[in-house]
């Protein structure tokens, strides 16, 4: 089973954190989404409060990136068997579910290891995925802004930082305040990018 | 003599109004004893699982998570004995056991703002009711994580549960009577793990239709003792019982069994029930917070029953 450390799923901030009084909510992810409210992904809020993965649908809004999700033991730790989840070790009393999110309104400018891989330049539309393997994923806008049946924008790439100090690879060099994606100090390739909301047209 | 009550807020008020820290450490010291002291009378999980405090020196260190972790072992599974004939071998097996992951999270009360001149305003003992209001939060939220935990173990109603082979969450037709009341507490002893109830949990208005049972059901004077003085007077096979009035949690006519506690999980309380209290310029604000970890481990150590 492959090892993961705390850092391989993640929301960073590069900006905008400013401790207490910040938008965050917590809430429990809806069923269908559960496995995919990791640190770092994008969802919305549903009818029920209840985060869903994926770009708001048709006249709704906000957009919430997952800072403690369920990759989190303090957030899940059901103990349930991997080969029966119907075998259950323990059930924590104190980690019922509840993660952890930032409102995308502005303010922030985040790092996340939860995106597409492709192309991306700064000042880049970005949405959120749903297809499999993109679930809740950041992913580059295909389309027009505005134009009809446009998903949801949820922020815009910005310029990786990465100072050649302390580079990982030769590569990472040429990366310096440069293009959105980079590789952080823990070797984990990822996206940097403003939070902004522009609803989905109709 | 009492403290006339506006003269003890403006006590309160002049320690986070002096910016000395001591003084506004004394204020916040004030808040957390009187909320430590209501966890302690108030927790009904933990007249079920008996807290151990524990320190920073007692977790265990994770490979792939930096949140608090403390491993617990737990009693291994063996095969049974047989019989055989003389000269014969043993089979043998390889020892094994679960080891069990009790992480640690927070809870936390909402932050209350407050402007500091404004506090001596008040007549009424606004520390006590600002503790008191924590500390209902905390318990609250402490109580429903546990009981969510056991909700999800026991699982569906008169479903065989897997690992005891028995139910764990029954329905007893009937109403209460002396045979449905022997019925509810033998739940448990149906496992094949063959625990015994120790502790069982109800709400206050199961308690008052427990103590409208007559002295046909009860067999002696109980009946009018428990009229008359109340539920304290109610004995049933030396079982604890415990009776809650968050209804919420655990609602009409639903008994909770748990055996020994050492038989049902563990509770670790790293950091107890504290008051935060910052004080900057006429803003007072302060929250109350407690780091702790409760695993339910075994189900056959719970019993729930639903009178219909």
């Amino acid at each position: 089973m492959p090892v993961t450390q705390v850092f391989t799923n993640q929301l960073n901030f590069v900006a905008g954190y400013f401790g207490r009084g910040m938008l965050q909510k917590v809430v429990l992810p809806a069923d269908n989404s559960k496995a995919f409210a990791i640190s770092g992904r994008c969802g919305y809020l549903d009818n029920n409060g209840k985060w869903v993965h994926g770009p708001c649908p048709t006249g709704k809004g906000l957009p919430f990136f997952v800072w403690r999700g369920v990759n989190n033991f303090d957030t899940t730790n059901d103990g349930t068997d991997s080969g029966d989840s119907a075998l259950k070790h323990w059930i924590s009393g104190n980690a019922r579910g509840f993660i952890t999110c930032f409102a995308g309104t502005g303010g922030y400018e985040f790092q996340t290891t939860e995106f597409v891989s492709g192309t991306y330049n700064n000042g880049d539309a970005l949405t959120v995925g749903t297809a499999s393997g993109e679930e809740g994923k950041l992913k580059a806008l295909s389309g027009t802004l505005y134009a009809a049946n446009t998903p949801a924008v949820v922020g815009f790439a910005s310029p990786f930082h990465q100072t050649p100090e302390n580079f990982l690879t030769s590569s990472v060099a040429n990366q310096a305040n440069a293009v959105p994606v980079g590789t952080n100090a823990h070797g984990k390739s990822v996206l940097n990018f403003h939070t902004w909301f522009i609803p989905r047209s109709a | 003599m009492a403290i006339k009550t506006t003269l003890r807020n403006e006590a309160f008020l002049n320690e986070v109004q002096s910016g000395s820290p001591q003084l506004v450490k004394q204020a916040q010291e004030r808040m957390t004893s009187m909320v430590r002291l209501m966890v302690r009378e108030g927790a009904v999980d933990r007249q079920v699982l008996v807290p151990e405090y524990i320190t920073y020196s007692d977790l265990d260190r994770q490979v792939d998570t930096d949140v608090m972790v403390k491993i617990v072992d737990v009693e291994p599974n063996s095969p049974a004995a047989f019989s055989v004939g003389f000269g014969s071998a043993s089979p043998m097996f390889w020892i094994a056991a679960r080891r069990v992951r009790a992480t640690f999270n927070r809870i936390k009360t909402n932050e209350a703002l407050y402007d500091v001149e404004l506090l001596g305003t008040w007549e009424m003992d606004i520390q006590e009711v600002i503790a008191n209001n924590m500390i209902r939060d905390i318990l609250a939220r402490e109580d429903g994580g546990f009981f969510n935990a056991v909700n999800d173990f026991v699982g569906a109603a008169d479903a065989i549960n897997s690992v005891t082979q028995s139910v764990t969450y029954a329905t007893i037709y009937g109403g209460y009577t002396r045979e449905t009341l022997q019925e509810a507490a033998a739940v448990m002893l149906k496992s094949a793990y063959r625990l015994q109830p120790v502790t069982v949990v109800i709400n206050t208005v199961t308690a008052r239709r427990l103590m409208s049972l007559g002295r046909e059901e009860l067999g002696d004077d109980s009946a009018g003792r428990i009229f008359r003085e109340g539920f304290s007077q109610w004995k049933f096979d030396n079982l604890n019982w415990v009776v809650t009035s968050k209804r919420h949690i655990v609602a009409d006519d639903e008994m909770y069994f748990f055996a020994d506690p050492r038989a049902v999980g563990k509770f670790y309380i790293l950091n107890d029930t504290t008051t935060h209290l910052t004080v900057d310029g006429h803003d007072l604000r302060f929250y109350s917070s407690q780091t702790y970890s409760q695993v339910v481990v075994n189900v056959a150590g719970l019993a729930k029953v639903r009178f219909a």
